[in-house]
């Protein structure tokens, strides 16, 4: 009665429908270049998946809860990832209706804002939560035990899919605020060069946390 | 795999476990203090919460921690179903027989 077969692993699903995901993204983009198609509808199409793609990370964000093995312990991590993950999902569904309903000039930028807001909302929110649980009341701790070497795997795999998502969604907001300003290629890459650097830093932190999770919890 | 949750979310004794659960991890023992049921008819409902993967259970020492593995679409039919306390995909025979096929000496 405890295992059973016939559940699909949501980890590899998450992974394969990225990956679909972000193909179809490249090979928009790829035929924007090339001008195969008009650009309206690819923008309108690349619009549509970052969207989807949001609704998939957020949707699986509190199930797969990637944050549960990383940083402070004090932190409800269960309550910032769903918090997290509803404001995701309800964000890439807005998201999509932008870009299937609105004329694209106008939708382009109001997407971009409810990108930010909600980016900047989820980080007040968690940020709420931490303060609020070490200054105020005590809240019940989180009976967490070690997680098992396969589902601390599936996690690391589900919080770089987290990652990757907040690199795309990031970019996508400031392409589609800033794109046709000569600035932007420059805002791109100071983009790209802010992730790479957390990109380092995290994966340092990851990497040098099972040994300091021990001797905590011991 | 869809039909295992929402046969899971059609039971009000289940859906009100989650609703525990949306605190914090509890035992097994702490959780079936909670309701007026027997402890074998509790375990056989933590395992078909555990079986459509919306909880997962952890040994520690001699009890059962469970925990909430709620992704957002199965939060938002939870609270879809209790808004309208449907019995979802199964009706009460059915239901009252799966019960007495997982716990044969209930």
């Amino acid at each position: 009665m405890n295992t059973n077969p016939r559940t699909i692993d949501p980890a590899k699903k998450a992974v394969f429908a990225f990956l679909a995901i972000m193909g179809a993204m490249m090979a928009f983009a790829a035929a924007m270049r090339t001008g195969y198609i008009e650009s309206g509808f690819e923008r309108r199409s690349i619009g549509l998946l970052v969207g989807v793609m949001i609704v998939l990370t957020g949707n699986l964000l509190p199930k797969l809860r990637p944050l549960s093995s990383a940083g402070k312990k004090r932190v409800p991590k269960a309550k910032a990832e769903r918090f997290a993950g509803w404001s995701l999902v309800l964000a890439g569904l807005l998201y999509c209706a932008f870009f299937l309903f609105v004329p694209l000039h106008q939708a382009r930028v109001i997407s971009s804002i409810v990108g930010i807001v909600t980016l900047s909302l989820i980080a007040a929110g968690c940020a709420w939560l931490a303060r609020r649980t070490v200054s105020g009341t005590p809240h019940q701790p989180e009976e967490n035990p070690g997680p098992t070497e396969c589902l601390q795997e599936k996690r690391k795999i589900v919080f770089w899919l987290l990652f990757a998502s907040l690199y795309v969604f990031t970019t996508a907001c400031a392409a589609f605020l800033f794109g046709d300003r000569p600035t932007f290629r420059e805002s791109a890459s100071w983009i790209l060069i802010g992730f790479s650097v957390m990109y380092a830093v995290l994966a340092t932190i990851l990497n040098t946390k099972p040994k300091s999770r021990n001797t905590i919890s011991s | 795999m869809v039909s295992s949750v929402f046969k899971a979310l059609s039971d009000p004794t289940r859906r009100r476990v989650l609703e525990l659960l949306k605190a914090h991890p509890m035992s097994a023992g702490d959780l079936a203090d909670q309701f007026a049921v027997s402890k074998p008819t509790m375990s056989a409902h933590f395992a078909v919460l555990r079986e459509a993967g919306l909880i997962v259970a952890e040994k520690r020492g001699k009890s059962m921690i469970y925990t909430l593995q709620m992704s957002v679409l199965e939060e938002a039919l939870l609270k879809f179903a209790q808004a309208f306390g449907l019995k979802l995909s199964t009706s009460k025979s059915v239901r009252a027989k799966d019960l007495a096929r997982e716990v044969p000496d209930r």
